[in-house]
């Protein structure tokens, strides 16, 4: 087994192995912290992608920003136990249920097909190409994206504001 | 180098309009809040009239520019989307003023965001890549979500503001991962080029095309993915309920249709595709239909009304794919613009008689509305009226066309449960007529205060525009079904 199919497997066990225990940990600070490991995982798997600028913005925003945010929020509010809200036995295995068909017929999905992109490196410099596309191609989605966050923005600064005194100037 | 030009910002006008408009509002906010109010209805009024008499007239010339590297397409399909969607707005914001000004939450922002939400809502009908349709749907999306919860002290708002975020967010989920497998098939984003996926991994292009529908499926609000829609209609102050009713509901379409048309529109897709949206028209309609019958309060019969004219939509949009015609699909575009009309009116009348402690929501605070305000009484019958589908009402030929073109398409058993359930939506219709007309204080035991407080005139124009334009557009409805047509023939133009 090569090197990179060891790695390749201790990565995507972080990523999974992290999920799950999101799924069944049953303090938020906890969940919080399994996700860090999780968004590790994936932060891994794009550097054996070669996706090197992807890597990087995956550690600065996903671990760096939100999941600190998450812990501050979390210290903020101080929620303690998570309480489960699933009242009924029958939902809990429905649930179960349409979760792992899908799952199962994902992967059935994903195993099946012959994928059309081969597993060569990109060429060259990632970063410079994703900033030329997002100036060229892309440019109005990235305009766009701005428009979308400043509503972002203009949503929640209104929204705390409208609770804390309700619509007075 | 930014690859922006100039033909590129005048082809996306109607769009850019409304952004800038939303940023003024801002500005204007910040530097003198005490007139900024009753500014920003102007300015709002004044995009949102400036983006719809450019969409209109650029549809009329048959303006058609592929704009940003192929990211959005205005043609006359974009553009008549983009004028339903204005008037739809202006609608909205003709009804908000006075019940804002009597919650004590008459703020600029409100506007602001209701104008980046439009023009999200341009751009998704206009969009022909994926992230653009993503991007798109987003900005059309948060902004409501905040609008919904705008009474923010009001402990229902907040609830539906709360729940309409979460639904929306699981629904935004599943198109971003149907977008994401959909490219992996195809290695494009562009619609065109999805086709070229279904060959090269089939697995992986239909998984992707059913989570990018009941992405959408979520959005428009048909059945099984229908449960945020009356929470959020009944939680949310009235004049977003009316905005959520009208704009909102006929915006999902127009990225829907397109990518249907022209990104799933090859035979081999629509062979699955249009089987399962057969069925999901039929029970969005059955179960919108039947859930209405038991409601009291109007907002959220409203709500289960919605989704049953969803699927009559739905309907039409079948039986335009079957038949490859333009004029079929000229018939939902003008079923959604009478669509706006009616719930724009029904919406309004319950705003003109709210008061500052108390919403009018319930049939039984209608009771013996006629005695007291005739017009008003009139105005509501209308509108119930034409929601029913009688003629010579504008709601009777909207579901003409669709039913007729349905026929055509060889879908009458559909087209038999449909007409079934427009008889059914006749006794909730009609139970507000009875309360208005039929029955007075003496039969509830309480009497009910119709007077007006805080008179509005946009109200009051918004409420005269509806009527007459159900009147007026039902007769002669032939001007509106040409500009649906052009509209309806760019998008075949297109598609494969």
């Amino acid at each position: 087994m090569s090197a990179e199919k060891v790695a390749f497997f201790i990565l995507s066990g972080l990523t999974l192995g992290g999920g799950l225990a999101i799924l069944f940990s049953v303090r938020l600070m906890r969940a919080v912290v399994y996700l860090l490991v999780s968004l590790f995982g994936v932060a891994g798997l794009y550097i054996l992608l070669n996706a090197e600028f992807l890597a990087a913005l995956q550690v600065l925003i996903y671990i760096g920003g939100i999941t600190i945010l998450m812990v501050f929020g979390l210290m903020l509010t101080g929620p303690g136990q998570f309480v489960n809200p699933a009242e009924s036995r029958l939902k809990a295995v429905a649930a179960g249920v349409s979760s792992l068909t899908t799952a199962i017929v994902l992967l059935l999905i994903v195993k099946k097909t012959k994928w059309p992109a081969g597993t060569q490196a990109l060429a060259g410099d990632t970063t410079a190409e994703i900033g030329r596309l997002l100036l060229t191609d892309h440019v109005f989605a990235f305009e766009i994206a701005s428009v979308l966050l400043l509503v972002v923005l203009v949503g929640v600064a209104l929204f705390v504001r409208l609770a804390r005194d309700g619509g007075k100037p | 180098m930014i690859s922006i030009t100039a033909a590129d910002l005048s082809g996306i006008s109607p769009a850019l309009h409304l952004a800038v408009a939303g940023i003024a509002i801002m500005l204007l906010d910040a530097l003198w809040p005490m007139r900024s109010k009753l500014l920003s209805v102007w300015i709002t009024l004044a995009a949102l009239g400036c983006s719809l008499t450019t969409s209109l007239h650029r549809l009329t010339a048959g303006v058609d520019v592929t704009l940003f590297n192929g990211a959005v397409r205005m043609d006359g399909y974009a553009h008549a989307f983009s004028a339903i969607i204005c008037l739809a707005s202006t609608l909205a914001v003709l009804s908000a003023p006075k019940y804002l000004r009597l919650r004590g939450v008459h703020l600029a922002e409100y506007y602001a965001l209701l104008l980046f939400s439009v023009c999200g809502m341009v751009l998704f009908a206009a969009a022909e890549e994926l992230i653009m349709l993503f991007l798109a749907l987003e900005t059309l999306s948060i902004p409501v979500y905040c609008l919904v919860g705008f009474t923010r002290t009001n402990v229902y708002s907040t609830e539906a503001s709360m729940k309409y975020f979460v639904i929306g967010a699981f629904a935004t989920g599943f198109l971003v991962y149907g977008i994401a497998l959909l490219y992996g098939a195809a290695g494009s984003g562009y619609l065109v080029d999805l086709r070229a996926g279904a060959a090269r991994a089939p697995g992986l292009f239909y998984a992707g095309m059913t989570l990018l529908l009941v992405g959408f499926l979520f959005k428009i609000g048909a059945v099984p993915f229908n449960m945020w829609t009356p929470d959020a209609y009944e939680g949310a102050p009235t004049p977003v309920t009316t905005f959520m009713a009208e704009a909102v509901k006929a915006a999902p379409f127009g990225g829907m249709i397109k990518v249907l048309f022209v990104g799933f529109g090859f035979d081999a897709a629509v062979g699955l595709w249009q089987p399962a949206l057969v069925v999901i028209a039929v029970l969005t309609m059955t179960v919108g239909n039947l859930t209405a019958l038991v409601q009291t309060d109007v907002k959220r019969m409203m709500g289960y009304s919605s989704i049953a004219h969803s699927g009559y939509i739905l309907v039409g949009i079948l039986a335009a794919s079957k038949l490859q015609s333009a004029d079929a699909l000229a018939a939902v575009l003008y079923y959604l613009f009478v669509y706006v009309l009616m719930n724009a009116g029904a919406f309004g009348i319950l705003i003109l008689f709210s008061h500052k402690d108390k919403d009018t929501n319930a049939v039984e605070d209608l009771t013996g509305l006629a005695r007291e305000r005739p017009w008003a009484a009139a105005l509501m019958a209308v509108y119930m009226l034409s929601l029913t589908g009688l003629p010579p009402l504008a709601g009777f030929f909207g579901k003409f066309y669709i039913f007729s073109y349905a026929v055509k398409a060889g879908y009458v058993p559909l087209v038999i449960i449909a007409i079934l359930n427009s008889v059914v939506s006749a006794y909730y219709y009609l139970k507000v007529i009875v309360a208005m007309y039929f029955r007075g204080p003496e039969d509830t035991g309480r009497a009910a205060v119709f007077h007006y407080e805080g008179y509005s005139v946009f109200l009051l124009a918004m409420l005269w525009f509806t009527a007459w334009g159900i009147l007026y557009y039902g007769i002669h409805s032939e001007p509106q079904l040409a500009l649906a047509r052009l509209a309806a023939s760019s998008l075949f133009a297109t598609a494969p």
